[in-house]
């Protein structure tokens, strides 16, 4: 099966919700990011040694999770289409709360800025951090620019809720994969 | 919020066969228990040695059997299947998939489609989608399948003719000419909902055409396997 059919050769492509955009609108954007972001969290799966099969696994749930949250990213809020999209709650945002503090209780407590690096899996984990934080940012602001149906506002706000909690676990995955790896984390030095 | 993402592996007999045009046919399955769609939907038949080939439900969805158009062709392993199947064989399928449905009367709609593309048109119209302008590419007239149902559902029905010469034809729905010719020539302009539906190249060419003139417009995609 063909995976193309030229329909964005020249700029623009469809929303899920069927409007032409330019390929720079805001939308495309915020969902180009996470998709970025999913991508890089493949890289950290793929960093991992064979023996970490749980965090993969919870990074992988991140992954299918973010997929959700793309095809909402992807539709315009209030159109016909919703009907086909996963509902995005607060499940997931506080499953990740979960994992955080149990992740975060197995490390050494931090009193210090650390520099971003160490283990390969580390150094991935940080680089999908702040491609997280920019996808934020993009949610907020494509947030601020549409006047959206209720249901789709709520859906919003889950989507960022998760996005800022997903941060803090790229955080603390990046820690523990330094931590599990045999690395110290670089303490910066002023 | 409609949950229309329950989908499954069901198993159905045939039914009945029919010819509709040179090339071109229908075929009937009984409809499995449990097994719900909304029109534009298909499913994704697969053969015991694995090959899937993927077709459009042109029944409506309350019917007792799941009705289907497909070319036939002569490499074709689930077209010479279905052809060659005693009634009452039993054929698996996964479904329903897909998002190519109608999405309310937003815009003014406007269904292009080439071959048997014209499916989930058909689909549409006969779950009482109504108002919209049809475009049915074909290469000769005795390919207009569903014309007569098409014909009553929707406000405007244009045959689409490139394969013959349609001078001195008294039917008054014919245009000379591509689906993409009469969206670049004769459609007026504005802002539509744009479905479009049969083999890439006409999907590619008529997106051009409907990013160019007719911005601001809607559009929904089911692309053919070339």
């Amino acid at each position: 099966m063909k995976i193309y059919t030229g329909t964005g050769d020249r700029g623009k492509t469809s929303l899920f919700s069927g409007e032409r955009v330019s390929k720079s609108s805001p939308r495309i954007e915020a969902y180009g990011d996470l998709d970025e972001l999913n991508s890089v969290i493949g890289a950290i799966v793929a960093s991992l040694d064979g023996d970490q099969r749980p965090l993969k696994e919870e990074l992988q749930r991140v992954q299918a999770f973010l997929l959700d949250a793309g095809a909402w990213l992807a539709t315009t809020p209030g159109a016909a289409s919703s009907r086909f999209l996963k509902p995005f709650t607060q499940a997931p945002a506080q499953w990740l709360e979960t994992v955080i503090d149990r992740m975060n209780a197995s490390l050494p407590e931090l009193k210090h800025f650390i520099l971003p690096g160490g283990h390969l899996s580390a150094s991935f984990a940080h680089m999908a951090r702040t491609v997280c934080r920019r996808t934020e940012r993009r949610a907020v602001e494509l947030v601020k620019q549409e006047n959206a149906a209720t249901e789709a506002i709520k859906t919003m706000e889950n989507i960022l809720v998760f996005l800022n909690r997903l941060s803090d676990y790229l955080f603390v995955v990046a820690r523990y994969c330094n931590h599990v790896g045999g690395q110290v984390d670089v303490l910066w030095k002023t | 919020m409609e949950n229309v993402n329950t989908q499954g592996r069901f198993s159905a007999v045939l039914r009945a066969r029919r010819w509709l045009a040179p090339g071109i046919l229908e075929f009937r399955l009984q409809r499995p228990t449990g097994f719900d769609f909304i029109p534009g939907q298909f499913v994704r038949f697969v053969l015991q040695e694995g090959y899937q080939r993927e077709y459009t439900m042109i029944s409506e969805t309350d019917a007792e059997t799941l009705a289907f158009c497909i070319a036939v062709e002569a490499s074709g392993r689930f077209s010479q299947a279905i052809q060659a199947a005693d009634i009452e064989a039993a054929f698996s399928f996964d479904g329903p998939l897909g998002h190519f449905v109608f999405q309310g009367p937003a815009n003014p709609a406007v269904f292009v489609a080439t071959g048997t593309g014209v499916a989930p048109f058909v689909a549409f119209f006969r779950s009482g989608v109504r108002g919209a302008l049809l475009l049915h590419g074909v290469g000769t007239a005795d390919r207009l399948i569903y014309r007569p149902v098409l014909q009553a559902g929707v406000q405007s029905y244009v045959a689409c003719i490139t394969g013959e010469n349609t001078d001195g034809r008294e039917d008054t729905d014919l245009f000379a000419g591509r689906v993409t010719g009469y969206l670049e020539t004769r459609l007026a302009p504005g802002v539509y909902d744009f479905y479009l539906c049969g083999r890439r190249a006409m999907i590619r060419d008529a997106t051009a055409i409907i990013d160019l003139r007719f911005e601001g417009s809607r559009l929904f995609i089911e692309a053919y396997n070339d």
